[in-house]
C-alpha cells in the first residue's frame, strides 16, 4: 500500500475530527485549539491547501459535520462549550469582512458537552441530529434550506438515565444512511455500556429498538454502514474498553420473504406493499448479531468509521494505529491493514477488493 | 528599612500604624515561624487571610491529602454570594443577602458554628457581596461588604450580642469585592461600583484613608499583591485592569486594556510576578505585572464569563475559575496547555459565586443554590480523558484522513508541574525578602502544550476510483443490443485490467445476447455451408460455435488476460467445481448440492425463436458438433456458447429451474423480422408452441437452463461487495430480463446515482436516471430541476411556465426576435455563430442571398466570400 503522506494541519492542540465533505475534494478539522480549519484540495499539486481557519468555538470542537452539497457549502460543529454552530462558506466576502465562512445558526439548547452531531441522510432533508452530556439527542430540522438561520427543535429523545447524566457520560450517535428504512439511529448510550438503535414509529415518536449489547465499557462511536444494496445493517461500535464490535442487523420480515422462495424477489410489488402494511413500521423488529468483536487495539479505541460503500471499517484508538476491517466471505470479518503515522502502512493479507 | 517603609505607608497617622506593626513583627516571630516551617503546598495566591491556614486544627492539612476527600455539602437557608475561611482553622464564612454564618469544616462533614445574622433583624447593611476573614494577625476578624456600600467590621471575640464592631460608609454604591492587606492587619482595600477603591485603616474611626478613583467605571475586583507590600490590582467594568502603588493614591501605576466588556475578577500569582484576570469575554488572561506589553502572556477562553480565578497552590502554572453564570462547574487550567481544562468539578447545581483553595487539592466553594461544598479537584473528571485522540474519516476514493496519538500522556506526568510533595512553598513577606526570586524576564515562560497527535493522508487502495469514473464514463447502457453492449462494457473492463469484471460481461454476453448479423456469413463460411440462409438463424447465432473467434476482440482470446484465459481452461475441465467456487457465485456450495450427473448427458438445446423446424433441427445438430468439439476450443476463446452453457448445466446451475425460454421473452434484436411478432405475449405463446414441437420432434427431453438464478447471485455477489455500478449497469444492459426485486434495484439505483454525484459525474448520473426502468428512479430527473428564465432585455425574471415565453412581461419587449424581420421566430430558428445573430431561415436566406454582413449592422461577416450562398441554393 502507499506511503503515509504526513499532512500538518497547524492545531495548537488535539485534533477531533476531521471530515470531508460529499465530494471529497474538502476536508475540515476540528481540534480542541477552538479552531476550524478547512482545506481544499489542489487538483493541480494534489495538496491541500488551506482555505480558512478561525476560531470556532470556546472550547474543545469534537465533531464537524457535512451537510449534503445541495444545501451549499454548510457544515456543522459541536464543542464543549455546550453549542453546535452551523457554518456557511460566502461567496461574496463583502459582506462579512473578508470571511469566508459566517456562522448562520447557534443551537444551544444543550445542558451539557455536545458530544455528536450528524446531519441526517439528505432523503430526509437538511436534519441534524445532536447528542450531548445531558443525555438527550436532539433532532433539529431547517425550516428554511436558504436561510439557515432557523432551525427548529423537532425531538429530544431521553437517552440518559440516572446515573449516565453524569457530566463524563459519553453519547454518540449515526443516522441509518438508508433510505429505504424508517428512520432510524443508532446512539451509544454513556454509561449503560450499551448502544441502541432508536426509531421513529408510525406516530413520529423516537423508540429504542433493538439493543446492541456486549460492551465493558462506555461505547465511544457508533458508525451505520452505507448500505448499497445488501439485505442487512451494519453498524459497528467502538469501546472505551479497547474493543471494536460490528453487529449485523438482518430484517426478518425480509428475510422470511427470502426464505419463502427465491422467486420471492419477484414478487409483484402490490403484494410486497401488502406485505409491509401488515407489519407496521413500528412492529418490524430487526435480529441483531455480533458479527465481529476485536480487541486487537488494546486502548481505548475512539472512533470507528466506514468507507463510503460500507465495505471497510476502519478503527482508530489510543494505541496510535489506524485498523482497517474487512469481511471475507461468509461475513468472517479480518484485519486487512494497520496504518500508522510512523512506518507507514502495514500491509495484512488481501489487497482489498478489485 | 521598615521604619521608612512604615513612615511612606503612613505619612500621616503613622505613630499607631507603627505602633501596631511593630508589636506585630516583634511578638510577629512566632506566627512568622509558622508559617515558614509549616507552609507548603499552599500558596498565598488568594487573598492573605485564605492561604494562610496551619496552625490548630488546620495544622495537619500541611501534607497534601494522599487519601482523596469526599466530597461535603452544607446547605444553608440562602443564596450565597461569598465565602472565606479562617486564616488557620478549617473554619469558613459564608455569606450572602440573607446569610453570615461561620461554620467547621470537618472531614466528613461541616457544622454551624457562629450565626452572624441571628440577632441582626434585616437590614441592607447585611446584604452581603463580599465576605473576607482578616489575616493570621487579625483571626478574630470579619470584614463583610454589602450591596449598599456599608463595610461592616466583625469581631469574634466579642460576645454574642456585639460581635458587629462597625460599620464603614462612605461607598455610594454597592461594594463588589474587600482585600485584607496580606500582612498588616488593620488595611483593608474595598472595591465599589461607585467606581472607587478606598484603603481602610482599621484603627482609625471610618474614614477611609485613601481614596482611588480609577476613571473607569465600577471596580469589580481587588486584590493586594503578595509580594510588594504596596501594589494592589483591580478589575474595571470597563475591561480595563489597573495596577495601583498605595503610595501615590492619585493616578494608577500601570493599566491593561484586559477585556471585551467587563473584567470581572484578578488574581495576584503567589510569585507576585503575574496577574490572572478574568471578564466577561469568557476569558482568562494572564499578565506580566512588570511588562509594559498590551497583550497578555497567556490566554485562555473559556465557556462562560469568568466570575472569579484563583491560582493553584503549588502549581504555578495552574489555577482555577468559576463562571458568572450558564456553567456551574469548578475548572482548573493548566497556562501551558490553554485550551483543555486539567479538571472539571461539578461542584453545585447554581451559579458558584466563590471559591478558595485549602490545599493543593481541596477547594471550597459557595453558591447561589444555597449550598456551601469542599471538593477534591482529583474527584472531578479530566476534561482530556473525554476527549478523543484520535479522527479518521474516510474519502470517497478511499483516501483516508487521519490523526492519531501515539499515547495519551499518563496521567502522573500531567501534574508534572506540581511542585513535588513536602516541597517547601514559602509564603514571602512584605518584610522578608522573598524566598523565592520574582521571575526575572518574561521570556521565562511556562512551555507551551504541544499536540504530538500526527496527521496523514493515506490511500488505502481500496476503492478503485479512476476505473470507477472510467467505466461510469464508458459503460454501454442504454443500446438495445446486449451482444454489443456487453462486449463493449467488457472491452472497457479489460482496458482497465479489470478481469473478473470483463468475465462477468462476457457471460452475460453469452448469455442473454444475440450475436449481430455480419457474423451470419461467416458462420456460413465457417462450415454450415449446407445451411439454409434462414433468418432464424440469426436469433440463434449466440449458440453457434463458429464465428466467434472472429467476432471477439482479439484482446479477450486467449493469452489476452489471464484469467480470462484461466477461466475458459476451468470452464472447459469436466466438474470444474473450483471455478464455481472462484468465479461465479459466493454461494456456490449450496448450489453444488444440486448437481445432478444426468445433465451431463443431456443435450441441452437452446430455446430459439424460430417458426421452422427445419431451421431447428439444424440447430440440434450443430450443437451436437459442438459437443465433440470441446476440447479442440478450448484454447479458444470463441467456445461455443452451445458448450459453455452446457459447462454451466454440468454443475446444475438453474436447472432446476426451468421451462422457461432461454433467450428472454423479448430478447430483442436490431435486425428487423418479418416474422416475427414483437409483441411479447404472443411471442411468448410461438416459443411454447416452437417448444413442444421441438421435443416431439427430437424425442429428448431437454431441461431448459435458466440463467436467471446464476445472474441474480452474481447481482448478490456484487451487491455484496457494494459495487452497485456492477450491479445498476447489468440492470440496465440486461434490461428486463432481469430483475433483483424492486426495492433492491431502486437501492443499487440510488445508492450508484450517489456515488456517481459523489464524483461529480453528473453526465452519467443523468444517463443513469433516464435509462432506468424504474419510475421512482426516474422521476428524479424531473424533481428539483428547474430552469429559470430572464429577459434579454431587461433582466427580469421570466414567469416559469411550460408554455414559451415570446415576449417579457415587464419590459414588453420580444425574446430574441428575428433580426431580419423583427417578429418572433417560432419553429426553426438559426444564428450567426459569429455575432450571435439570427432569425428565420427565409427571412436570412433572403439577406444572404445578397449581402455577406449581419442584417443587424453590427458589422460582422457572417458569411465568408469564397462561401457566400449562391443565389438561389437556400
Amino acid at each position: 500500500m502507499n506511503e503515509v503522506t504526513q499532512f500538518s494541519a497547524g492545531h495548537e492542540d488535539l485534533i477531533h475530527d476531521v471530515a470531508y465533505d460529499f465530494y471529497g475534494n474538502r476536508l475540515v478539522t476540528c481540534s480542541s485549539d477552538q479552531k476550524l480549519k478547512v482545506w481544499d484540495m489542489d487538483r493541480q499539486t494534489n495538496l491541500w491547501v488551506l482555505n480558512d481557519t478561525w476560531k470556532g468555538h470556546d472550547s474543545s470542537i469534537l465533531k464537524a459535520s457535512w451537510a449534503h452539497p445541495e444545501y451549499g457549502q454548510v457544515f456543522a460543529s459541536c464543542s464543549f462549550d455546550r453549542s453546535v454552530r452551523i457554518w456557511e462558506e460566502q461567496k461574496h466576502d463583502a459582506y462579512t469582512g473578508g470571511r469566508k465562512w459566517v456562522e448562520k445558526a447557534r443551537l444551544a439548547d444543550s445542558k451539557g458537552t455536545v458530544q455528536d452531531i450528524e446531519f441526517a441522510p439528505n432523503h430526509l432533508g437538511l436534519k441534524l441530529a445532536s447528542c450531548s452530556a445531558d443525555g438527550i439527542v436532539r433532532i433539529y430540522e431547517a425550516m428554511d434550506v436558504i436561510q439557515l438561520s432557523h432551525w427548529t427543535l423537532m425531538d429530544e429523545i431521553e437517552v440518559g438515565t440516572g446515573s449516565s447524566k453524569e457530566p463524563d457520560a459519553h453519547y454518540c450517535l449515526s443516522w441509518c444512511p438508508s433510505r429505504f428504512q424508517p428512520q432510524m439511529l443508532a446512539i451509544g448510550c454513556g454509561k449503560e455500556n450499551i448502544a441502541k438503535v432508536y426509531r421513529l414509529d408510525s406516530h413520529n415518536r423516537w423508540q429504542p429498538h433493538e439493543v446492541l449489547g456486549g460492551h465493558n465499557d462506555i461505547v465511544t462511536d457508533v458508525a451505520w454502514a452505507p448500505n448499497m444494496g445488501r439485505s442487512y445493517q451494519l453498524i459497528a461500535t467502538a469501546s472505551k474498553d479497547g474493543h471494536v464490535r460490528i453487529f449485523k442487523l438482518t430484517d426478518e420480515n425480509t428475510r422470511g420473504g427470502a426464505v419463502g422462495g427465491v422467486g420471492g424477489w419477484q414478487q409483484p410489488a402490490a403484494a410486497a406493499a401488502a406485505v409491509a402494511g401488515l407489519t407496521p413500521k413500528g412492529k418490524k423488529k430487526f435480529r441483531v448479531d455480533t458479527v465481529a468483536d476485536f480487541s486487537d487495539h488494546g486502548a481505548e479505541v475512539w472512533r470507528v468509521e466506514w468507507n463510503v460503500t460500507g465495505t471497510i471499517l476502519s478503527s482508530s484508538g489510543d494505541d496510535g494505529k489506524v485498523r482497517l476491517w474487512k469481511a471475507s466471505f461468509l461475513d468472517e470479518w479480518k484485519c486487512i491493514s494497520i496504518i500508522s503515522a510512523e512506518q507507514g502502512v502495514g500491509d495484512y493479507g488481501e489487497n482489498a477488493m478489485r | 528599612m521598615k521604619k521608612a517603609v512604615l513612615s511612606n505607608i503612613v505619612p500621616s497617622k503613622g505613630s499607631s500604624i507603627r505602633q501596631q506593626l511593630l508589636g506585630s513583627t516583634d511578638s510577629g516571630g512566632q506566627p512568622s515561624e509558622t508559617a515558614s516551617t509549616s507552609r507548603h503546598g499552599v500558596g498565598e495566591s488568594l487573598t492573605g487571610s485564605q492561604s494562610l491556614a496551619s496552625t490548630g486544627p488546620g495544622g495537619d492539612k500541611t501534607a497534601v491529602p494522599s487519601t482523596l476527600q469526599r466530597p461535603v455539602r452544607f446547605r444553608l437557608t440562602g443564596a450565597l454570594s461569598a465565602l472565606s475561611a479562617s486564616p488557620e482553622q478549617d473554619w469558613v464564612a459564608v455569606a450572602g443577602r440573607e446569610v453570615l454564618k461561620i461554620l467547621s469544616v470537618y472531614d466528613k462533614d461541616v457544622k454551624e458554628v457562629l450565626n452572624l445574622r441571628g440577632g441582626v433583624k434585616l437590614n441592607l447593611n447585611f446584604s452581603i457581596n463580599d465576605v473576607k476573614w482578616g489575616n493570621i494577625f487579625a483571626k478574630s476578624t470579619i470584614a463583610t461588604a454589602a450591596t449598599n456600600g456599608a463595610v461592616a467590621i466583625w469581631d469574634l471575640n466579642r460576645p454574642n450580642a456585639q460581635k458587629l464592631e462597625r460599620i464603614l460608609t462612605e461607598h455610594t454604591r454597592a461594594v463588589n469585592r474587600i482585600n485584607f492587606h496580606p500582612t498588616e492587619p488593620v488595611l483593608l482595600l474595598s472595591a465599589s461600583q461607585d467606581g472607587t477603591m478606598r484603603l481602610w485603616d482599621l484603627r482609625a474611626k471610618s474614614i477611609a484613608r485613601n481614596a482611588f478613583e480609577g476613571k473607569a467605571e465600577s471596580v469589580r475586583d481587588v486584590q493586594f499583591s503578595p509580594t510588594n507590600t504596596f501594589e494592589f490590582v483591580a478589575a474595571f467594568e470597563n475591561g480595563t485592569i489597573q495596577k495601583w502603588d498605595i503610595r501615590y493614591p492619585t493616578q494608577y501605576e500601570r493599566k491593561w486594556s484586559a477585556h471585551n466588556g467587563l473584567a470581572l475578577t484578578v488574581d495576584w500569582h503567589p510569585e507576585g510576578r503575574w496577574v490572572a484576570s478574568g471578564g466577561r469575554d469568557r476569558q482568562i488572561k494572564i499578565w506580566d505585572m512588570k511588562s509594559d506589553s498590551r497583550k497578555p502572556l497567556y490566554a485562555i477562553q473559556t465557556i462562560a464569563p469568568v466570575s472569579r480565578v484563583n491560582w493553584r497552590p503549588g502549581h504555578e502554572s495552574q489555577l482555577a475559575c468559576c463562571a458568572l453564570s450558564t456553567d456551574f462547574r469548578i475548572h482548573t487550567w493548566d497556562v501551558g496547555r490553554p485550551y483543555i481544562a486539567q479538571h472539571s468539578i461539578e461542584a453545585h447545581d447554581g451559579v458558584i459565586t466563590g471559591f478558595l483553595w485549602r490545599d493543593a487539592n481541596s477547594i471550597w466553594s459557595c453558591s447561589k443554590d444555597r449550598t456551601f461544598a469542599r471538593h477534591d479537584i482529583r474527584t472531578g473528571y479530566k476534561p482530556l480523558s473525554l476527549l478523543n485522540t484520535c479522527a479518521v474519516n474516510w474519502n470517497v476514493n478511499g483516501d483516508i484522513t487521519f490523526a492519531i496519538d501515539e499515547r495519551r500522556q499518563d496521567p502522573a506526568m500531567e501534574d508534572s508541574r506540581a511542585m513535588p510533595t513536602g516541597s517547601n512553598y514559602p509564603l514571602r513577606r512584605a518584610f522578608r525578602k522573598p524566598m523565592v526570586p520574582e521571575r526575572s524576564t518574561s521570556d521565562d515562560k511556562i512551555p507551551q502544550h504541544r499536540p504530538r497527535q500526527k496527521v496523514g493522508v493515506v490511500d488505502t487502495e481500496t476503492f478503485d476510483d479512476y476505473a470507477f469514473v472510467v467505466l461510469a464514463q464508458d459503460y454501454a447502457i442504454e443500446s438495445d443490443d446486449i451482444w454489443s453492449s456487453c462486449q463493449h462494457n467488457a472491452e472497457v473492463a479489460i482496458d482497465l485490467e479489470l478481469h473478473r469484471t470483463a468475465q462477468t460481461w462476457k457471460i452475460l454476453q453469452l448469455l442473454y445476447g444475440t450475436e449481430p448479423s455480419e457474423s451470419r456469413n461467416l458462420t456460413k463460411l465457417f462450415g454450415h455451408p449446407n445451411k439454409q440462409d434462414d433468418h432464424n438463424w440469426d436469433r440463434q447465432a449466440g449458440n453457434t460455435p463458429v464465428g466467434r473467434a472472429t467476432d471477439v476482440d482479439p484482446q479477450l482470446t486467449v493469452g489476452s488476460a489471464q484469467s480470462d484465459s484461466a477461466l475458459l481452461t476451468e470452464m472447459m475441465r469436466p466438474n470444474a467445481e473450483g471455478w464455481m467456487r472462484d468465479y461465479v457465485v459466493p454461494h456456490g456450495s449450496q448450489r453444488r448440492g444440486s448437481l445432478s450427473p444426468h445433465h451431463d448427458q443431456q443435450e441441452l438445446v437452446t430455446e430459439s425463436d424460430i417458426d421452422s423446424d427445419e431451421g431447428y433441427t439444424e440447430e440440434e445438430q450443430h450443437d451436437d458438433d459442438g459437443d465433440s468439439d470441446d476440447s479442440e476450443s478450448s484454447f479458444t476463446y470463441g467456445l461455443k456458447v452451445g458448450a459453455g452453457r452446457r459447462t454451466l448445466a454440468r454443475f446444475g446451475i438453474g436447472t432446476n429451474k426451468i421451462l422457461k425460454p432461454f433467450y428472454g421473452g423479448k430478447s430483442n434484436q436490431n435486425q428487423s423480422h418479418s416474422k416475427r411478432d414483437s409483441s411479447k405475449g404472443r411471442h411468448k405463446h410461438s416459443q411454447r408452441t416452437v417448444k413442444s414441437a421441438k421435443v416431439v420432434h427430437q424425442d429428448v427431453v431437454i431441461p431448459l437452463w435458466n440463467p436467471e438464478d446464476l445472474v441474480r447471485d452474481m447481482l448478490e455477489y456484487y451487491a455484496e461487495q457494494a459495487n452497485v455500478q456492477m450491479c445498476a449497469t447489468i440492470l440496465l444492459v440486461l434490461k428486463d430480463r432481469i430483475r433483483a426485486g424492486e426495492e433492491k434495484e431502486e437501492l443499487w439505483f440510488c445508492s450508484y446515482i450517489d456515488l456517481l454525484h459523489r464524483f461529480k459525474l453528473w453526465t452519467a448520473a443523468t444517463a443513469i436516471i433516464r435509462a432506468c426502468p424504474l419510475a421512482s428512479v426516474r422521476v428524479r430527473n424531473q424533481e428539483s430541476t428547474t430552469l429559470h428564465t430572464i429577459c434579454c432585455h431587461c433582466g427580469k425574471p421570466m414567469p416559469n411556465i411550460h408554455t414559451p415565453n415570446w415576449a417579457c412581461e415587464s419590459c414588453g419587449k420580444l425574446q430574441n426576435p428575428c433580426s431580419f424581420c423583427h417578429k418572433t421566430a417560432k419553429g426553426l430558428y438559426i444564428w450567426c455563430q459569429g455575432c450571435a445573430h439570427g432569425g428565420h431561415l427565409d427571412c436570412l436566406k433572403e439577406w444572404f442571398s445578397h449581402s455577406l454582413e449581419c442584417c443587424t449592422g453590427c458589422g460582422h461577416q457572417c458569411v465568408s466570400k469564397f462561401f457566400a450562398l449562391p443565389r438561389g441554393v437556400l
